[in-house]
């Protein structure tokens, strides 16, 4: 009862307050609510955003409801009248608590409900006349019967060339503030259980939230999770989840909505969300699908790595240095095992200490708060111009050409030697170097894993790929005895080494393709450029060595100054802007306009709410089971048919440049790599991720299959 | 390792962890049910096998009941479903003491005062029948095809307001339902919002 009192008492201070202000209609006293217009400035200055209120002071035990209103019940909503001048914004609503009606739930408010919203006063608005605000207000108040209660405001409030705040609202709006939801970059993923009704959460990185006593979901969606089931939250030093029942519809768009903690002092704050469809942690994907694992614990996420790296050894841009690493073996296949297995060793050691560069550097960069994925280096058009460069002079050391490098891929060096296990290690750094760019689809999965995860989970997950890499040739030169099932050294050799130059080559030419996607035309020609300097530097110093001095002093000195030159169209290729590629892909792009929409979460979004079929194709230049899938299956006249012909909007992401949204959209799939096919059927659907590898047959047939699964029976 | 156990055990949870009563769901068979109407006659789910029924949660003192009562919406639906051999089952599930609880005599006159013609009436002062269906706000809408199968539930319409004027315009679902399910086509909105007060069960 006191409460009661002290609210109408309230209430009454507030119409003493405002009767100077307001001609009429201010507040409005309901039979369970009293509603009014409130501002925090006494006095708006024209030009200048001012912060206005719908406050209802609701009757003891009756409460009003929030945005989503929970199981029954309406939100309040506000129709203004306002002059030209005045623009309203949307309703700013404070993070609402749950009400239990026997067994349903509300979400709503208790007390006092402050609506707060931004008011627009145009600059032209003459000083001194004041800004009339009028409001129709609807709400719905409930105790167990409800009432639908509405309320014509009129609220006036002065205009001068000073702002003056109002001392009795400030606390009010103060302590609003402090109860609408922070925008923070909270990472959130949801997924449904295969089977029962539940839904689980996961939020990462949850450094704001471990801290917490209790944590509670609001989703801004009837229909997403439900209201009254009890909401099951771990939070752990780094790992905040949350387990509750499903509502009535399954969704597979992102769902925005409110967490709200509470802290162990008995503080309260709130910060909104938007979680995406996709695995958490270790459980598995929302949809298994064929040929690739359903659960990746870390355990699985290690042999998967292992087996990879393994698997990465037959990539034509690894398999000529692993050869040679295996030639070298042989041909010194007569001295001691123990400095084989030292060479092994080294490799193994230049291997992993690579990935751990590289592994730091991912962790570094994501902490940083950059939107990257695996192969993250090859959006560097830098860095495919180095790859591109060493690989071409590898080629033409292959190819026999030229003698250096020799050191670097640990031929013809003396095995005794320090310098030798030097080089064993530098090739090992070399093989990942050169492994890069060939994701293999193994590899999607694991390093997707790994990059969702703390920081020696994703060390560990790397290291089992370079250890997947690395073990042929240790295991090769750790048990000589398998290397005599090698064939005996001869001219043959030099042949197949001769041979494997053509796969470097190609990989090197297929770079510069990727560089020109990324830079465009003049990146290409620098770099083409790069490559004949590089040849003509090499050869300028390989001819002068046998001559007397004053020859070898100007060979050498011609061969420095072209060094120079090589450094300089370096720095152009850096300079290289990507706004000339995007202009590129933009002439690309209205040619192949009729082929395939450019990808736009939003758009994807509006598509699966109107219930059409979406195909999406993640994809990359310097991708290469994209290439081939786009070559074999997605360009093919029979499947561009067949989409037209059921109505499926094919929709593609290009990755070769960073692009946040396309990294944003792999990791709700818990992905960090390309390539990634997502079918949406048509209605509501969920997102069905078909295998990495396609052909025309497996996609049609794969469509064919979810339309069997989703239609509804026959009647 | 803590972190993978957590993993572990929760996952566990969300798997194995079975719901404290099967909510219905579309596509799936719909609850049974076997009870008496307010006249005495016997009303159950298996009997009506080879017929389409309409289930709707009642409560004359909601407000969004009274929308559609009020300017004889729901009564026009029921005429047009029952004219075309649906069966339609009205269900009032508060308990005694709350708002909306009436005997059958009430309850027929209720029926009488409002010019509907569902059916049957059935009183639910337990909430068992409600509580099967997951009925949470009146009006609750439940559409089960002649097989025995839930096809739609949700709301009435598509304006989920207490204002009598936002029925010129608005879709609704059920009559929609009712008209695709007759035609043989798929059902366009097989789950939407339910809209209106909460269903007042006895806990």
């Amino acid at each position: 009862m006191t409460n009661r009192t002290s609210l109408h008492k309230a209430a009454l201070i507030t119409v003493s307050l405002l009767v100077s202000l307001c001609a009429q209609a201010n507040p409005v006293a309901t039979d369970n609510v009293v509603a009014s217009l409130v501002s925090e400035q006494a006095v708006v200055v024209p030009g200048s955003r001012f912060s206005v209120a719908l406050q209802l002071d609701i009757r003891d035990g009756w409460h009003t409801y929030w945005r989503n209103p929970g199981d029954s019940g309406q939100a309040t909503a506000i129709a203004w009248t306002l002059p030209d001048s005045v623009s309203a914004g949307e309703i700013q609503w404070p993070f609402p608590e749950r009400q239990y009606v026997g067994p349903v739930a509300n979400y709503g408010y208790h007390g006092t409900a402050m609506h707060l919203v931004d008011m627009q006063l145009a600059a032209d608005w003459p000083i001194g006349e004041p800004v009339v605000l009028a409001a129709e207000a609807n709400w719905l108040v409930c105790e167990e019967e409800c009432i639908p209660e509405r309320a014509s405001l009129r609220f006036e409030i002065p205009t001068g060339a000073q702002a003056n705040i109002d001392p009795n609202q400030t606390a009010k709006f103060e302590q609003t503030r402090a109860t609408l939801p922070r925008t923070l970059a909270i990472e959130s993923a949801y997924q449904y259980a295969e089977t029962g009704d539940q839904l689980r959460f996961e939020f990462s990185p949850a450094q704001e939230l471990i801290q917490a006593e209790s944590l509670a979901y609001f989703p801004f969606e009837w229909g997403f999770v439900s209201a009254p089931a009890e909401q099951q939250v771990v939070i752990d030093s780094e790992f905040v989840s949350i387990t509750t029942q499903k509502g009535d519809l399954r969704f597979s768009t992102p769902m925005g909505g409110v967490l709200v903690i509470n802290d162990p002092d008995g503080g309260q704050r709130a910060y909104e969300v938007v979680s995406s469809p996709g695995p958490l942690g270790a459980s598995p994907p929302v949809t298994p699908l064929v040929g690739e694992t359903s659960s990746l614990s870390l355990g699985v996420a290690l042999l998967l790595a292992l087996a990879g790296g393994v698997i990465l050894n037959l990539m034509p841009c690894v398999f000529p240095v692993l050869f040679i690493k295996a030639l070298s073996l042989m041909s010194h296949a007569n001295d001691s095992a123990q400095h084989a297995r030292q060479h092994g060793l080294a490799y193994t050691v230049g291997v992993l200490a690579s990935f751990v560069v590289l592994g730091v550097l991912l962790i570094t960069l994501k902490a940083a708060g950059e939107q990257i994925g695996w192969g993250f280096q090859l959006q560097s058009p830098l860095f495919v111009s180095l790859v591109a460069l060493v690989l071409f002079v590898l080629a033409l050391s292959l190819s026999g050409f030229v003698e250096i490098g020799t050191r670097l891929m640990g031929l013809g060096s003396n095995l005794a030697n320090q310098a030798g296990y030097r080089g064993s290690f530098f090739t090992g750094v070399l093989a990942v170097v050169v492994a890069t760019p060939c994701t293999a689809p193994f590899m999607g999965p694991a390093v997707g894993f790994a990059v969702t995860q703390p920081a020696p989970v994703t060390i560990a997950v790397l290291l089992a790929l370079g250890l997947g890499l690395a073990l042929p040739y240790l295991v090769l030169s750790w048990v000589p005895a398998w290397t005599r099932w090698l064939p005996k050294p001869g001219v043959w050799m030099q042949r197949v080494q001769q041979f494997l130059a053509f796969p470097m080559y190609a990989t090197a030419v297929w770079l510069v393709w990727v560089l020109g996607q990324q830079v465009g035309i003049n990146g290409v020609l620098a770099l083409l450029m790069v490559f004949v300097l590089t040849a003509l530097t090499i050869w300028l110093w390989q001819v002068s060595s046998g001559e007397w001095n004053a020859w070898r002093m100007l060979g050498r000195f011609a061969a420095v100054l072209i060094i120079g030159g090589i450094v300089f169209l370096f720095t152009l290729l850096v300079q290289g802007d990507a706004g000339q590629a995007t202009q590129n892909m933009g002439a690309d792009e209205s040619e192949l306009s009729k082929e395939y929409v450019v990808f736009d979460a939003e758009q994807l979004s509006q598509l699966q709410a109107q219930g059409t079929p979406v195909f999406v194709n993640m994809t990359a230049a310097w991708c290469i089971t994209c290439l081939a899938n786009e070559k074999v299956a997605l360009s093919s006249a029979e499947l561009r048919d067949y989409f037209t012909e059921h109505g499926i909007v094919y929709m593609k992401g290009d990755w070769t440049n960073q692009d946040a949204a396309i990294t944003e959209y792999l990791a709700s799939f818990g992905r960090n790599s390309v390539p990634l096919y997502v079918y949406y059927p048509p209605g509501d659907g969920a997102a069905r991720v078909l295998p990495q590898l396609l052909t025309v047959a497996t996609v049609i047939e794969y469509i064919e299959r979810q339309k069997v699964a989703t239609e509804p029976p026959v009647l | 390792m803590n972190r993978f156990s957590n993993v572990i055990s929760v996952f566990l949870v969300l798997v194995f962890a079975s719901p404290v009563f099967a909510a219905p769901e579309v596509g799936k068979p719909a609850p049974e049910f076997a009870m008496q109407d307010t006249e005495g006659n016997d009303v159950s789910l298996t009997e009506l096998r080879g017929k389409t029924v309409v289930l709707e949660w009642f409560n004359d003192g909601c407000p969004y009941v009274r929308k559609h009562y009020g300017s004889n919406n729901m009564q026009a639906l029921q005429n047009e479903a029952v004219a075309d051999g649906v069966v339609w089952v009205t269900v009032i599930s508060s308990a005694p003491g709350k708002q909306g609880y009436v005997t059958a005599e009430e309850g027929n006159a209720l029926t009488a005062k409002h010019g509907a013609s569902p059916t049957h009436l059935l009183l639910d002062p337990e909430g068992t029948l409600g509580k099967a269906y997951d009925a949470r706000t009146t009006p609750h809408m439940y559409i089960i095809d002649p097989k025995g199968e839930l096809v739609y539930m949700g709301g009435i319409d598509d304006k989920p307001t207490a204002n009598p004027a936002d029925i010129d315009g608005a879709n609704n679902y059920v009559r929609s339902a009712l008209a695709e399910l007759k035609s043989g086509t798929s059902i366009t909105s097989p789950t939407t919002r339910p809209y209106g007060c909460s269903v007042k069960y006895s806990s």
